[in-house]
């Protein structure tokens, strides 16, 4: 059954991901490119990603991955990542800072039989940004006098609050989580634009460091954990023109320090690589291949590695 | 501080200004029919915010009871021109 519906969701997928190519390809160049998925999404205030939870994943699409495993016991199983944020508020929307806030919603579903994942999370996420940062354009002039001022490097602050509930082990758990990242417009800086000598976007990339505080139940006590944490996300376009994006290469490291707490004893490291095809050429809509190894915040801390490939839909 | 409104010729260039700073495009070489999003630009969503923060300042020194929203910004299909028409209702 579980195959069969495999092969259906991957046949169906195809002709999806063909009839969206062949819309892009034959777009007036005069005009805008049209996106019909973005615009609906855009109408009611959606995002669509893998996860909500500050790493790359944040930066990546939602999946439904159909996995065929030569070498596992189970041959095929199914595997969803998805998260949504709807309905971000600016809380000081005339100040020359900017508070967003937002709820978001997770589910994970692996039906992998040694590895059964079904976990869903409800959340609320904060941005602030204290200042704009400077800014130095190439050519021309600024509108008034001190326009672009800032400084050099400006930090963006992120804090999470979420409770979340796995299914299979009927268990509740809860996160909260403070980071700090630079944020630049300068070249090579962290979150500004590579970019080659024919202005073609290249990649970027962002560190980012902070604190996370997990309890979650085990067995019938609630045990805590704390750690200082420090991450780098990097991602690259190798292939791609000037309006098109295609092929993106992401790469993320994740270092857990143990401060305190026996929800696990040791420092936790997670390393994630993935490469995306984009048929519609502007990021949206492809197909995709990831790869992850270490402990999983999400399942206690537990090891995993694996590899993944399917569907990928950013919005 | 009242200042002189800018045109809407004035708007385009100063969006396209700050656009530029953000992605290091010469501002002579940004076409109005790029989005925001989508390559060549390519802002992700945290630029996207830094911009609406920077045009944010940008409208207030004109209009102090306007502002710029990080959603106005991150609008999927948002580009360089229909952002400057926006910029240029809220400043005149």
């Amino acid at each position: 059954m579980m195959q069969a519906l495999g092969r259906a969701a991957c046949i169906w997928s195809g002709v999806w991901l063909i009839g969206a190519a062949a819309a892009a390809q034959t777009a007036d160049p005069a005009k805008p490119p049209k996106d019909p998925i973005g615009s609906w999404a855009d109408g009611i205030g959606l995002s669509v990603r893998k996860a909500f939870d500050g790493t790359k994943a944040e930066k990546s699409p939602a999946t439904f991955l159909w996995v065929r495993d030569f070498a596992g016991a189970d041959k095929e199983y199914s595997l969803i990542d998805l998260a949504m944020k709807i309905g971000e508020r600016d809380l000081v929307p005339k100040s020359p800072s900017m508070l967003l806030v937002y709820p978001v919603g997770e589910y994970h579903r692996q039906t992998q039989e040694s590895k059964r994942v079904n976990t869903a999370a409800l959340g609320l996420k904060a941005e602030f940004r204290p200042i704009a940062p400077g800014i130095q354009p190439p050519g021309g002039s600024p509108p008034f006098p001190g326009a672009g001022t800032g400084p050099l490097v400006v930090p963006l602050f992120i804090g999470e609050a979420k409770i979340g509930r796995d299914f299979e082990a009927g268990k509740t758990n809860q996160l909260y989580s403070v980071f700090v990242m630079p944020f630049s417009t300068r070249p090579y800086w962290p979150g500004s634009d590579f970019r080659d000598r024919a202005h073609v976007f290249r990649g970027r990339y962002y560190p980012y460091a902070g604190v996370e505080y997990y309890r979650a139940d085990v067995g019938t006590s609630s045990q805590r954990v704390e750690f200082g944490v420090a991450r780098l996300y990097a991602e690259w376009w190798p292939v791609s023109s000037l309006e098109r994006q295609v092929v993106q290469l992401t790469g993320e490291g994740t270092y857990r320090r143990h401060l305190s707490g026996h929800l696990f004893d040791g420092n936790a490291s997670e390393i994630s690589f993935g490469a995306n095809v984009y048929v519609d050429g502007h990021g949206h809509l492809g197909f995709g291949i990831d790869y992850v190894r270490g402990e999983d915040p999400n399942q206690a801390f537990a090891f995993r590695e694996r590899t993944t490939a399917g569907i990928k839909i950013l919005l | 501080m009242i200042t002189q409104r800018p045109t809407q010729s004035d708007v385009e260039t100063h969006v396209t200004w700050y656009i530029s700073g953000y992605t290091q495009i010469p501002p002579d070489q940004i076409r109005p029919i790029w989005v925001l999003r989508d390559p060549p630009l390519s802002f992700d969503d945290s630029q996207l915010a830094y911009l609406a923060l920077s045009l944010r300042g940008y409208v207030q020194h004109y209009n102090p009871n306007e502002t710029v929203l990080a959603t106005d910004t991150r609008k999927n299909g948002q580009s360089v021109k229909t952002l400057t028409a926006l910029i240029y209702q809220k400043v005149k």
